[in-house]
């Protein structure tokens, strides 16, 4: 890839060319020759190829984000919630111990049930979508290919 | 794993649809493929006895096959009054409950204390825009 730098490129130009280096990333090699320094390189003594790696590794986990907000999306969620943002103080009768070892998913693996009863407005549907699997960064269970729940979009 | 959320009155709609234009059995099918069902909000409405029965089987074909979690704001001595029948209710209870894991949630709403320190915040806040 010659010449990178020489023209300012737009947002979308920009993200053609993350999705480029991202897919090549770890699995073909790309050379580039650039006019420019890298400014964040030079500001913190990092060479080009990390500075690369880094780009490609912030769009992996920007895509990987992405999908499973789509998924989350197709299985009907109507909020993405983590446990991360539950109030666990404001309802002290909830096991908090709990909650976060059923957040390991290992409940759906060995075909369990969960009940959270309560009056309303106690957050059993934050705990709820928070048991499901959930962003990335929330650890716990993952999502497998995406396949819409039977119930038709209304 | 694939997950599927709804609330429990849309679920028995959407069976009640399924079951009038005879897709009562793809839709049963395609629920079992889900390894996790999430059922929001039972016992806020209570089920016409069809409704009852076809959420009844929803709880049964998953027994051991798949993953339902609950949420509902009533206790199992009350879970009768929403489905109607005793004997539906035990059952259903007996299958859910066999493997269960109990999140007891109580304590005031956070949605109507949030509102609450809303106004006041909002009346606190007033004296500044001006």
């Amino acid at each position: 890839m010659d010449d990178l730098g020489y023209l300012p490129q737009g947002a979308e130009e920009s993200e053609v060319l993350f999705t480029l280096i991202a897919e090549r990333y770890e699995r073909r090699s790309l050379g580039i020759t650039s006019n420019l320094v890298f400014p964040q390189c030079a500001a913190e003594g990092v060479d080009h190829s990390q500075y690369l790696l880094r780009l490609a590794e912030l769009e992996l986990i920007d895509r990987h984000q992405r999908m499973v907000e789509r998924r989350i999306r197709a299985a009907r969620f109507p909020a993405v919630k983590s446990l991360d943002t539950f109030d666990f103080t404001a309802i002290p009768s909830v096991n908090k111990s709990l909650v976060m070892e059923l957040a390991r998913c290992e409940y759906v693996q060995h075909r369990e049930n969960i009940i959270a009863v309560g009056n309303s407005g106690t957050g059993k549907t934050h705990v709820a979508l928070g048991l499901g699997p959930g962003p990335p960064a929330s650890g716990g269970c993952r999502w497998a290919s995406p396949r819409p729940p039977p119930w038709s979009t209304s | 794993m694939s997950v599927g959320f709804t609330t429990a009155a849309a679920l028995v709609h959407e069976l009640m649809e399924a079951r009038d234009e005879r897709r009562l059995l793809n839709l049963q099918r395609q629920l079992s493929r889900l390894s996790l069902l999430i059922i929001d909000e039972l016992g806020f409405v209570p089920l016409s006895p069809t409704g009852a029965e076809l959420l009844f089987e929803v709880f049964s074909q998953r027994y051991e096959r798949g993953s339902i979690l609950v949420t509902t704001n009533l206790p199992f001595d009350e879970w009768t009054e929403v489905f109607g029948s005793e004997r539906l209710t035990g059952a259903l209870l007996d299958r859910l409950t066999h493997h269960v894991h109990i999140l007891e949630m109580n304590g005031e709403s956070y949605r109507l204390k949030r509102s609450r320190e809303g106004v006041v915040s909002q009346t606190r806040e007033e004296p500044h825009e001006e």
